[in-house]
């Protein structure tokens, strides 16, 4: 299956979602957080749009719940994890979004570097 | 820490404007990462940096309750509709099949041979009009979404003359005759034809084109006078044909997963 076949191009919040998962399971905050962190504060979901698209993921298989665990304040907590549908759809984007990149210094729009859009 | 709790437990009341079943699922996680959000939110600046966790939170449930209820609502009532109209449409389908086996067995003149005759057709040919009109309204919900603009206006207009020809004979007899119907029913099966002829040349509709090119040959093949009873069959089996795919391709529990190879 090559990357077209997929549902891209990803909307921002199904991306960044993922993005969070690709480094290991977390429950809906901590997803929350890495999705703050990993857009420089650019990107921030609240809790309805957070568990809609974790939802529109779980139904589409590109996440699974990882099961209920204990987290700080020995709260129990739904973890959730990337599937390998999920892996495989994450890295499609990332290597559109690194192609348009490439397009963006071909043009000069960005400035060049040394082998930084290989993924 | 007080204001804490009692944001969450306002954001709970809020919760029960959420479709049941997203609340059921998500609801005590949801307010799991509200409660996180706020103590976050009221460590960094009092009470001050809860107002601004209300500013970005409220929005969001807005939006997200708005989009969930049209998300299932949806679903769901289509799934009603599709029943509603499937149900109907293969008991329709399989009375006309019936009705028109018998009256094309059974030899003119004789007694009881009922449907040989324009007069008395006329009616059921007007039922069956009404019944293809409303199967084409739920091809136009459903697999009728995934086609192109022309197609969809093909069967939106298919579907509104065939219910308009058949009430307007139907419920105004005395200033409609039969050039009304005539006109009405090409038009109607122009349309079916023309869409069907349209989806055969595409690979993923190539079996609703079929169905929709029996259905307007069924419709045609009415228009001359010895073949009014193979009418009944024909398009009795292609509307039967429909509502079974309809049945096929109604909304279900993962509608948006994509295809692996």
């Amino acid at each position: 299956m090559t990357p077209s076949d997929f549902d891209l191009p990803l909307t921002p919040a199904a991306f960044h979602i993922l993005l969070a998962l690709a480094a290991g399971e977390k429950h809906g905050y901590a997803i929350m957080q890495d999705v703050t962190a990993l857009s420089a504060g650019q990107v921030h979901l609240g809790p309805g749009s957070l568990y809609g698209t974790i939802k529109r993921l779980l139904t589409d298989g590109w996440i699974a719940e990882a099961g209920e665990r204990a987290s700080e304040g020995d709260e129990r907590r739904r973890y959730y994890r990337l599937t390998e549908l999920g892996q495989r759809i994450v890295r499609a984007e990332a290597q559109r979004l690194a192609h348009l990149v490439d397009q963006a210094r071909a043009r000069r729009l960005l400035p060049r570097t040394s082998g930084a859009t290989d993924l | 820490m007080k204001w804490v709790a009692t944001s969450t437990r306002l954001y709970a009341a809020l919760l029960w404007l959420y479709p049941t079943r997203f609340r059921e699922t998500y609801g005590v996680e949801l307010l799991q990462v509200f409660r996180d959000c706020a103590r976050d939110g009221y460590h960094r600046g009092g009470a001050w940096g809860l107002v601004q966790v209300w500013v970005g939170v409220l929005p969001d449930f807005l939006v997200s309750a708005a989009e969930q209820h049209a998300e299932e609502d949806s679903t769901v009532s289509l799934k009603i509709l599709i029943g509603m109209l499937s149900g109907a449409g293969l008991i329709g389908g399989a009375l006309w099949i019936l009705v028109g086996a018998v009256s094309f067995l059974r030899p003119p003149g004789v007694p009881g041979g009922l449907y040989r005759d324009v007069e008395d057709l006329l009616p059921l040919f007007i039922s069956g009009v009404k019944l293809v009109s409303m199967g084409l309204v739920a091809v136009f919900l459903l697999p009728g979404r995934q086609w192109s603009l022309p197609y969809r206006l093909l069967m939106l207009v298919a579907a509104g003359g065939g219910l308009v020809t058949a009430s307007v004979w139907e419920f105004l007899p005395d200033s409609a005759d039969w050039m009304v119907l005539v006109v009405g029913v090409m038009f109607q099966t122009t349309c079916i034809a023309l869409a069907g002829l349209g989806l055969l040349g595409q690979a993923r509709s190539r079996v609703w084109g079929a169905l929709l090119l029996t259905l307007g040959a069924a419709l045609f093949v009415f228009n001359f006078e010895d073949w009014r009873a193979i009418f009944l069959a024909l398009s009795g089996a292609a509307a039967m044909g429909l509502m079974v795919l309809l049945f096929r391709s109604a909304p279900g529990p993962n509608p948006g997963t994509p295809a692996l190879s």
